[in-house]
């Protein structure tokens, strides 16, 4: 809607009205004193905050000649690819010395600052009021229960078993008549709340599906590590935020680089170099085992961290190229909407496929590790002198078992064992 | 650990499926100055 409510309100009051209710609401969560009144900021917060992503990107993509604007989303985008890295570091920092509150608190001197900023150098260009014209209510509604009914789908699928609950099942039904509705809605209304048109332009398409697929791999990711790091090699919070660091680094250090190469390089050729050497490290990550040590994480985090900046800003500059700057509101803002559904798909994938593959794996190693089984019995003897159950009574946690086993075996021979220990203790 | 590599390995596979699509892509205009103010 962020696209609308600029060419209705002026995208400069809309500015800075995001940016005042954020820092607000910010301080206001600091101050919480029950977790409701934390919900209900956070929801004000969260309300104000979702503008600013689509508003600052229009604002400087219109702001630059093409020849420029390469380097300007580099800038941008180094906040929206570190700040998910450093944040959790930042805020465990924070938690740890000081307070939860300063999370919050924090924001409020880098929300004042935004806000004087905004007031001297942010100007309406002339074409946006222009458009202001009928709100349309119907519009606005089919968008609220098609996205808030998917969001709260993927949320929940997993924990209700997706389809085989009645919940869920009537999510994806109002889900599918809300988006369904809003499309055949928004391609007929006058005054469209949002403009279906940028379509047309085939790279504006194809990217759109691209980022979206961007925001499933790079979100489905960075929920696996960290869940990787502490539940299985039993790293603490920050020990796993600073091996994850390197991920965030490699993309603040490549960033400005990969803008200055988007004017003089074509950008689809730096966006394949970007998808290679992700998928790269991701299989690079895939062949690892438990019995990997920290310091192996940190080339193939440094990878994927270069990769996303060779693609989140030749992807924005090539999928922005042919819009027409009247539009450009309205783009961005489906741009910016779609990366964050795909990384809700993302998210919710990614956890049920932990959980279906764990049980798949679980079958497939009780078949066939067993007692009777005299190749199984071989591998236990040879995981030598390491007692799993002894393990298991002095470290309950199956992460640390998991970690302990993996100084003994290969990953392989890892599950045969641990799958051994609960069948030879039982 | 071997659902962790199997999703790993889904989403490099993700990321490989996209190749086609980026060529598919109109080449950006190198010039045309878009000055909003």
């Amino acid at each position: 809607m962020t696209g609308w409510l600029a060419s209705t309100f002026g995208r400069k009051r809309l500015l800075m009205l995001s940016v005042t209710g954020f820092t607000t609401a910010s301080f206001f969560c600091g101050l919480a004193p029950s977790l409701p009144f934390l919900i209900l900021f956070r929801i004000i917060q969260g309300a104000c905050g979702g503008g600013l992503q689509p508003l600052s990107q229009a604002i400087l993509l219109e702001s630059f000649p093409a020849e420029k604007r390469g380097q300007a989303m580099a800038f941008w985008a180094l906040g929206i690819v570190v700040a998910p890295m450093l944040g959790p570091v930042a805020g465990g920092w924070l938690t740890d010395n000081y307070s939860w509150r300063w999370v919050f608190y924090i924001n409020v001197p880098i929300g004042v600052l935004a806000m004087f900023l905004t007031q001297a150098f942010i100007f309406d260009p002339p074409y946006l009021r222009k458009e202001s014209k009928g709100i349309d209510y119907w519009g606005i509604g089919l968008l609220l229960l098609g996205i808030g009914s998917l969001q709260i789908m993927l949320d929940k699928g997993q924990e209700d078993d997706w389809f085989s609950s009645h919940f869920i099942v009537t999510l994806a039904v109002l889900a599918i008549i809300g988006l369904g509705g809003l499309i055949i809605r928004e391609l007929k209304a006058e005054h469209p709340i949002i403009h279906l048109s940028v379509f047309r332009y085939r790279s504006y398409a194809i990217g759109t599906f691209i980022m979206t697929v961007v925001g499933f791999v790079l979100y489905g990711s960075t929920v696996l590590l960290p869940l990787l790091m502490q539940e299985l090699l039993g790293y603490t919070a920050t020990h796993a935020g600073v091996t994850n660091l390197p991920r965030g680094m490699a993309s603040f250090l490549f960033m400005p680089l990969v803008g200055y190469l988007t004017g003089k390089v074509d950008a689809r050729k730096l966006l394949a170099a970007g998808f290679l050497a992700t998928a790269f490290a991701m299989y690079w990550i895939s062949n690892f085992s438990l019995g990997v040590a920290s310091s192996n994480f940190w080339l193939p985090l440094t990878v994927p961290g270069a990769g996303l900046g060779l693609i989140f800003v030749p992807l924005t500059t090539v999928t922005k190229d042919p819009i027409p700057r009247e539009r450009m509101g309205n783009a961005t803002s489906i741009f910016n909407l779609m990366r964050n559904i795909g990384a809700s798909v993302g998210i919710a994938m990614v956890e049920t496929m932990q959980v279906r593959k764990s049980q798949l794996h679980i079958n497939i190693l009780g078949e066939h590790v067993n007692p009777a089984n005299p190749l199984a019995r071989q591998t236990w003897m040879g995981c030598g002198a390491f007692s799993c159950h002894k393990a298991r009574t002095q470290q309950p946690r199956p992460g640390r078992l998991m970690a302990r086993c993996g100084e003994w075996c290969s990953s392989r021979r890892l599950c045969s064992s641990i799958t051994m220990c609960s069948v030879f203790s039982r | 650990m071997l659902v962790y590599n199997d999703v790993f390995r889904f989403l490099a596979l993700t990321f490989v499926a996209m190749l086609p699509l980026l060529f598919l892509m109109r080449k950006p205009k190198k010039g045309g100055a878009v000055m909003a103010h």
